[in-house]
């Protein structure tokens, strides 16, 4: 009997933190939304008050919006360093938003469209692209906020109470 | 400031800007070959071109320049920001660290009857800077009277080395000469074309002396007035003169106590005599001396030194001087 009950406990608890992983992964996806369109604001100052080239920019940005984006940064920055062209460098280091953070392809969506012309046109040009996907995060941001706010609790509960019924199918 | 080989110049300053592609033809280049390089050209589906001292000759190994690799080419000049680029493309070059100028053309977008910016590059020209130090040392007592700089104009036809003389003048002037009994004199540069100077990221790349201020990009008229009134210069710099404001501009600095160094455009001290504004520049006696520049030792050959004032030859070089790139003192 103490078996079952260590057995539910434990069944319980794992079908819990998977709710609770879910929720925590919707948070860090909001977060990053945020941060990127941060990015995207940062950027926007140095194209168009500084008129930074892009590598000092991206550096500058890096040390300030947290660990993801200053590892986006560094990653594209190494990347024109070793000669990739800036298109290729930003598409590749916006995937790692989806390869090694809670981003899904589509969020992303909104970066991938502006690595062919990030950097190759004129200040208006950069200035009216950023914006435009800076919007589409703003966008994405909100609907996921909303999605959040709806689905927070089910899943909470659903990872805890999936878990319960588990539990008594399994005892 | 060391002096380089033009070679090493090439590889560490020139060729990291380069289409990956046209980089190891290059640098595989007999060392022979790239002391000579002046110029690289590349155009749109036609073959790199290398412009050396005495020939040109195409790039081995390579084909013809694709659009791609003329877009890589951009985006490392431009370091992927052609948005920061601006200014530059409307006047039709971009500097590099180390001075080196590419000139760009391709379609033009214009907006109210100017030059807005050039897309579709399909023309490059990369023209490499070396600074000659010493270009001056036989001109300078010329131009020097009782240990006062007289206000000089440099003439001759393109490609002689009027720059290259007017930097080294610069930088003698800047650093005083105490052989000549010539203190070091606040300098003050208009580098509209950014050549003199070669200033990429507001710092120089050439050595143009300790007591020298440079204003790159502005227009000699709107520049001279600020370098008047910001930085009280004792000698103003500028290149190609020749349009009629800058001898306004041109006299309102001398009323100002300042003196000049400047260049132009002219076959000879005649041909001067015969551009309406050139020549009222020379009636006017803004110049103190006048520094004709050729080619027949070899480029940056000083031809003559003339009085301003008289047009009568301070120096002139005996066409007999076989050997001697500054030929000998006139008579008169």
């Amino acid at each position: 009997m103490v078996m079952k009950l260590m057995g539910s406990v434990m069944v319980v608890f794992a079908s819990s933190s998977v709710g609770f992983a879910i929720v925590r992964s919707m948070r860090e996806r909001i977060i990053l939304l945020v941060r990127l369109q941060g990015l995207l604001q940062f950027l926007v100052t140095e194209i168009d008050f500084a008129v930074t080239f892009f590598p000092e920019a991206l550096t500058k940005i890096g040390r300030s919006l947290g660990s993801e984006i200053e590892a986006f940064c560094e990653g594209v920055v190494d990347m024109l360093g070793a000669g990739a062209p800036l298109a290729t460098a930003w598409e590749r280091a916006s995937f790692s938003f989806v390869n090694d953070g809670p981003l899904y392809v589509h969020d992303i969506q909104p970066l991938l469209s502006l690595a062919p012309v990030i950097g190759l046109t004129n200040r208006q040009d950069q200035l009216r692209h950023i914006k435009l996907a800076q919007e589409y995060l703003r966008q994405k941001q909100h609907y996921i906020e909303q999605e959040f706010n709806k689905n927070q609790k089910l899943w909470q509960y659903l990872g805890v109470l999936g878990g319960v019924v588990a539990a008594l199918v399994l005892i | 400031m060391a002096s380089r080989s033009r070679a090493t110049i090439l590889e560490a300053e020139v060729i990291p800007y380069l289409a990956l592609s046209l980089q190891e033809p290059l640098r595989s280049l007999p060392n022979v070959i790239k002391e000579t390089v002046l110029e690289i050209r590349l155009r749109l589906d036609r073959a790199t071109r290398l412009v050396c001292a005495d020939k040109d000759l195409i790039l081995p190994g390579t084909g013809l320049l694709s659009r791609k690799e003329m877009e890589q080419t951009v985006q490392f000049i431009t370091r992927s920001s052609v948005y920061a680029c601006e200014e530059e493309l409307r006047q039709g070059f971009i500097t590099l660290p180390g001075g080196h100028r590419v000139g760009l053309v391709g379609q033009v977008v214009m907006e109210q009857g100017q030059i807005r910016t050039i897309k579709y590059i399909s023309s490059l020209n990369i023209r490499l800077a070396k600074q000659v130090i010493g270009a001056a040392d036989f001109v300078l007592p010329y131009l020097v009277q009782k240990g006062g700089f007289i206000s000089t104009l440099i003439v001759s036809p393109p490609g002689c080395g009027k720059t290259t003389l007017l930097r080294d003048l610069i930088r003698q002037l800047s650093n005083g000469s105490p052989g000549l009994k010539l203190k070091g004199h606040k300098i003050g540069i208009v580098d509209e074309r950014s050549e003199i100077a070669a200033c990429f990221h507001g710092l120089p790349q050439n050595d143009i002396g300790p007591r020298t201020d440079v204003l790159a990009g502005a227009s000699k008229v709107e520049g001279i007035m600020l370098l008047l009134r910001s930085m009280s210069p004792e000698i103003i710099a500028t290149d190609e003169v020749g349009s009629a404001g800058d001898i306004t501009i041109l006299e309102e600095a001398l009323v100002s106590g300042v003196r000049l160094v400047a260049t132009s455009h002219g076959e000879c001290i005649d041909d001067l005599l015969m551009r309406p504004v050139l020549r009222e520049l020379i009636e006017r006696r803004l110049f103190g001396r006048l520094v004709y520049l050729g080619l027949s030792q070899g480029v940056g050959t000083v031809e003559a030194v003339y009085n301003g004032c008289d047009l009568q030859p301070v120096f002139l070089r005996r066409p007999s001087m076989e050997g001697s790139k500054h030929g000998d003192e006139a008579d008169g």
